[in-house]
């Protein structure tokens, strides 16, 4: 093969690498777009209260008028904000014992509560929620539907619960000062506190 | 086969590879900085015990591999009548970071918990708290070194969810 040639073969084969090399540093342009980390979690209701298990009270012998006072601080710990209602699924008859004992509930706050003491208990400026009589409230509010709404703060204040709200239940109870009251007994009932989504 | 051959084979192979190398190094390179790793973490508090603060109290959005431990302190409160033993688990949004983070979790000397962010899963060990009485807890977060290229841009909302029961029936 002559010089010439040889010469020639050499460049064509330069030539193409260079090609090769050139393809392979400016073919490397593209555009992609995407959506990524799509995800999907449903909200949470939650609700609970600071008695461990515990009663609020379970007063025997009581004098007439006397108060017990005993607070529950109630938590909202839900992502979904909520409405809050509280009632009794006790049946409390109205013509009952139920009648001679006195209930007032009230919200507010405690800055550091010990479930039942109200020690430190501050009243919302709004005042109680109910006042009347426990046959009364057991017997008006008895489910989620006919049942106390309350909202934290002052009454007006808020119209949800969000998490990690909080309202401190001092829940008040005596036995009347009439002789008809003497001996009046309710057993155990309840308070609910329950959260439904708004 | 002639030497010349052998030569030819051997120039063309050389050839070939420089050829090839060039293509590889000659590619327009992708941008060379990595993104950071991110954390939010919020402790959510439960009627039996408070909280404090209540939300997030620990936000790193820039997480760096083999940096000093990002640290948050909360303290929980017993708020009921009776003796309550404390337990707690993580809800994690995304879960992306729960090989690579680690996470230590102490009460005063006591280390409760040392391990991943996914091992925290299965609880610390449990600290009981009298009623009325406060503990704190130091929680610290780290990433190792080696897992800086593999959580770059992983970001995680994790939960500290707690669960109590009593130490005792209550009264």
């Amino acid at each position: 093969m002559k010089t010439s040639r040889k010469i020639l073969l050499s460049l064509v084969v330069v030539g193409a690498l260079g090609a090769i090399v050139g393809l392979g540093a400016f073919s490397a342009f593209s555009a992609t777009t995407a959506n990524d980390n799509n995800s999907f979690a449903a909200g949470t209701v939650a609700i609970s209260d600071n008695d461990a298990g515990g009663f609020l009270y379970q007063v025997t012998n009581q004098k007439p008028a006397v108060n017990t006072d005993k607070c529950i601080k109630v938590t909202y710990t839900g992502s979904l904000d909520s409405d809050v209602r509280l009632y009794s699924t006790t049946s409390i008859p109205l013509a009952g014992p139920g009648q001679y004992i006195n209930l007032t509930i009230t919200p507010g706050t405690i800055a550091s509560p010990t479930f039942p003491s109200c020690t430190g208990f501050t009243a919302d400026s709004s005042g109680d929620i109910y006042n009347g009589t426990l046959a009364g409230f057991a017997t008006t509010y008895n489910s989620f539907a006919t049942g106390l709404t309350d909202y934290p703060g002052i009454t007006g204040a808020a119209t949800k619960w969000v998490t990690t709200d909080n309202v401190v239940y001092r829940v008040r109870v005596s036995v009347q000062n009439s002789n008809a009251a003497q001996g009046a007994a309710v057993a155990a009932h309840n308070f609910t506190w329950e959260a439904q989504n708004q | 086969m002639s030497i010349t051959s052998t030569a030819r084979f051997a120039g063309f192979v050389l050839g070939a590879a420089l050829a090839l190398s060039l293509m590889v190094g000659a590619h327009i390179s992708a941008p060379s900085g990595q993104a950071a790793a991110g954390i939010v973490v919020s402790a959510v508090p439960t009627g039996e015990l408070a909280v404090s603060p209540g939300g997030s109290f620990i936000s790193a959005p820039q997480l760096i591999a083999g940096a000093p431990a990002t640290r948050g302190e909360l303290a929980l409160r017993n708020q009921t009548g009776v003796p309550l033993i404390v337990d707690l688990r993580v809800r994690s949004a995304t879960g992306d970071l729960d090989d690579l983070l680690r996470v230590d979790v102490r009460s005063g000397d006591r280390s409760l918990f040392t391990g991943t962010l996914g091992g925290l899963g299965s609880g610390i060990a449990p600290i009981a708290i009298r009623p009325g009485q406060s503990r704190r807890l130091r929680i610290a977060l780290r990433l190792r070194s080696a897992d800086q290229r593999v959580a770059a841009g992983r970001t995680d909302n994790v939960a500290l969810i707690f669960r109590t029961h009593t130490a005792e029936r209550p009264r």
